[in-house]
């Protein structure tokens, strides 16, 4: 299938057009965004017109439905900025992904909606999913809850959208508080540690590994405030709601796993039941989280539905 | 229909991730669309009840993990409209409709699919008979 000369030359002007409308910009990350990002629709179109090139008059119907290219330059300009916006940070630059001998590859670090999209995602019934980087697996918390029946895929359109902002500060000061917590306990208990502490526990739940009581709080006052960076970083770049509540189980979830690792090492008895109970609580925390803020996300959505079908009631019977 | 959220998607790459790029997936999507917009032409439904509708026809092998991301789509690309409505028995529950563009899609892939099927149906028993 191959698109008609005639049509090509529609889409070439087409696009001439667009590519004029969009606005000037000094960032080259920003630029380079807004034209592969019109590349991107360039290349749909022209794969709907090579769909449809053996209908007549399809091609006139394809492009309207694309809209005018002033429209669309727009939103290729909008869609960039949304994008490069924590440019300082995150790799932005089109050669980080695409496809390389047919293969595609994504170098690039995944944008914090992305990740949090991973965490939390009715629509998705895997409950895990690869890692967007590095190895392994996430854990999709709403497809756990959806098979549990918890929670419906349809529940809310948005994920947390309309979940009001009192509830999602709440949610910011019980995940910092915890990690504060778990902070704090650190710098209490520092002091009471005997010289030597368990670093690693054999599959018999029996310390076999020892370090100076010095590391011990190292990699858990990290991991905290890894946690804790995240949720800050998330609200004061104002991320949607669903990355600000996926920061808050994070820090949540990091700070128990903390909390239990540096408790294990502190206890120096034998037995894990501490760590596993840090484990639990990592898991349980972000959980508990999520369904509530969705329960609270669905509730705030009826309420609008049922407002929404009040006032056309009242439209109707005046 | 153009959609942005089609190319945010793909911007994250979930194409390539869910499968949905190879075109026999893409295919069936498709009629499963058909599917739901031909269930909602009826009249509107709720969730639950269209994936129970659509699993009574074990032919289109389709279950929950696929019917509401579908839904999601149609209502992201204005073919179909929802809303949480009270019910005096059980709980409230989000019900689907077509819109006024979705019922005129609708009629549009009716066509085409009557056509095709006509088409396959014709192709498919000659190749029996030789």
């Amino acid at each position: 299938m191959s698109v008609q000369p005639r049509a090509e030359e529609l889409v070439d002007s087409y696009f001439a057009l667009a590519r004029a409308a969009l606005p000037k910009t000094a960032d080259p990350a920003q630029a380079a965004a807004m034209e592969e990002a019109l590349a991107d629709i360039r290349s749909q179109m022209l794969e709907e017109l090579a769909a449809a090139s053996s209908r007549t008059g399809e091609d006139a119907r394809i492009l309207a439905d694309f809209g005018p290219p002033e429209e669309l330059a727009e939103e290729c300009a909008a869609l960039a900025r949304e994008e490069s916006r924590p440019s300082a940070l995150w790799v932005k630059a089109s050669a980080f992904s695409g496809r390389a001998l047919g293969l595609p590859y994504d170098l690039r670090l995944p944008s914090a909606e992305r990740v949090a999209s991973r965490w939390w995602n009715p629509l998705d019934p895997r409950v895990l999913t690869p890692r967007l980087f590095g190895a392994g697996w996430t854990i999709n918390f709403a497809a756990v809850a959806s098979r549990l029946g918890i929670v419906r895929p349809d529940d809310e359109e948005v994920p947390f959208a309309l979940v009001p902002r009192r509830w999602l500060v709440l949610a910011l000061a019980l995940s910092l508080a915890l990690a504060a917590a778990t902070v704090a306990a650190v710098i209490a208990c520092q002091p009471g540690l005997p010289a030597m502490v368990p670093s690693h526990f054999g599959l018999d739940g029996k310390a076999d590994g020892f370090e100076a009581k010095a590391w011990a709080p190292v990699a858990p006052l990290a991991v905290t405030a890894f946690g804790a960076a995240l949720v800050a970083a998330s609200w004061l770049r104002g991320r949607s709601h669903l990355a600000r509540v996926a920061s808050c189980a994070l820090c949540a979830s990091l700070s128990a796993l903390a909390s239990g690792v540096y408790s294990q090492q502190a206890a120096a008895a034998g037995g894990v039941s501490i760590l596993i109970a840090g484990l639990v609580a990592s898991l349980v925390l972000p959980f508990a989280l999520f369904i509530v803020l969705s329960r609270v996300g669905r509730h705030y959505e009826r309420l609008r539905d049922y407002e929404n079908e009040k006032a056309s009631k009242e439209e109707r019977e005046p | 229909m153009y959609d942005m959220g089609a190319v945010r998607s793909h911007e994250g790459s979930s194409r390539v991730e869910d499968g949905s790029g190879s075109s026999l997936s893409q295919f069936r999507k498709g009629i499963v669309e058909l599917a739901i917009l031909a269930l909602l032409h009826e009249g509107e439904e709720y969730g639950g009840r269209i994936v129970e509708r659509l699993g009574e026809h074990p032919g289109l092998a389709i279950g929950a993990g696929t019917v509401y991301p579908l839904l999601a789509r149609l209502k992201r690309s204005g073919l179909i409209d929802a809303s949480w409505r009270e019910s005096p028995v059980g709980p409230p529950r989000k019900y689907y409709r077509l819109t006024r563009s979705g019922g005129r899609e609708f009629a549009a892939m009716l066509e085409t699919w009557e056509g095709l099927s006509r088409a396959m149906a014709e192709l498919l028993s000659k190749g029996a008979k030789r």
